[in-house]
């Protein structure tokens, strides 16, 4: 991904806003203006509401990003414990890449652990109806709530039984 | 509503942006809807807002990619005129158009997103065309109105 150097003057500039444009107007406006009273430290000036909006954004942005991976995660555990013979070195390498994520994710965001078991439910309700697409399975064949613990799902080994070598006759 | 028991206790010790980016930012929204302004961290604040607003630089510069790249191909190959780089056009134009209305402002960005979505529209159309590089210019050779208006439709 390309990287902008930085906002255009205006953000760094610290004179005074006159008639603050409104965030419905003109959003990018209104970025540059709020970066420019915050950082010349003139905080009572910001729109606290519309800022606050903004990072909301950002905190649900991450919230998603765990239940995605947690999606993924569990709808390629679902489709290993019930189609054993599909199993591949893409299954556990899937397995393999979302647990890296979700291992990142709570280690940058501790405070993601107090949403974890909102965040399963939800990632597995979508893995589960991502396994019956893919898999051809029906409702009664997967369990309708997570079968699998937070620990489970991050440690349990999944791995494909290397074909053994033919022996030699 | 608004009295001094509805509001967020202090948040002591306040949660460091690089320790804990989510916490940080329910905490951040705490003060700011309190209206605690003193308490914000102002600094990772901002640098949050300004990743929001080049996002929205970089989505105007990405549409110029695509626009240019299939206003290249058609004017470099009118025998693969097609309607999908018709629709192509249109789409993107009508995302310029949707982000132009959002932030007026944006507008005096317009050059720089011109040609920073032309130089990546070009390598694409080099790419696709499969001509020589020596095709076409290297800074665009449309203006702004010529890209947005110019009529683009194949002939039923």
């Amino acid at each position: 991904m390309k990287v902008r150097p930085a906002m255009p003057s205006q953000a760094t500039k610290s004179r005074p806003v006159k008639a603050p444009t409104r965030y419905l107007d003109d959003t990018y406006t209104w970025v540059l203006e709020q970066i420019a009273l915050l950082k010349a430290g003139r905080r009572d000036q910001i729109d606290a509401e519309n800022i606050a909006e903004e990072l909301s954004d950002l905190g649900n942005e991450l919230r998603s990003a765990l239940e995605s991976a947690i999606m993924v995660l569990t709808m390629h555990l679902l489709k290993w414990d019930h189609q054993k013979q599909r199993r591949s070195r893409s299954w556990q390498l899937t397995v393999r890449v979302q647990r890296k994520r979700i291992a990142l994710l709570l280690k940058r965001n501790p405070g993601l652990k107090g949403v974890l078991t909102e965040a399963v439910e939800v990632g597995y309700d979508r893995g589960r109806d991502q396994a019956l697409i893919e898999a051809k399975l029906t409702d009664k064949d997967l369990p309708e709530t997570c079968p699998y613990t937070f620990d489970e799902m991050m440690t349990r080994v999944i791995e494909i039984e290397e074909p053994v070598a033919r022996k030699r006759s | 509503m608004g009295s001094q028991t509805t509001k967020v206790r202090p948040v002591k010790p306040a949660t460091r942006y690089k320790d804990d980016v989510f916490t940080w930012v329910w905490e951040q929204v705490a003060l700011l809807r309190a209206g605690r302004l003193t308490e914000v961290d102002a600094l990772n604040v901002a640098e949050e807002l300004s990743d929001v607003g080049n996002e929205i630089y970089f989505r105007l510069e990405s549409s110029f990619a695509v626009l240019t790249q299939h206003v290249l191909q058609w004017d470099h190959q009118p025998q693969r005129r097609s309607k999908s780089w018709m629709f192509s056009v249109k789409e993107q134009r009508r995302r310029i158009a949707y982000l132009l209305k959002k932030s007026p402002g944006l507008k005096s960005e317009i050059n720089e997103a011109i040609e920073g979505g032309y130089a990546d529209g070009r390598g694409r159309a080099i790419i696709e065309t499969k001509l020589a590089e020596s095709k076409f210019p290297e800074t665009c050779p449309y203006t702004f109105d010529e890209l947005m208006t110019r009529v683009i439709e194949i002939d039923e």
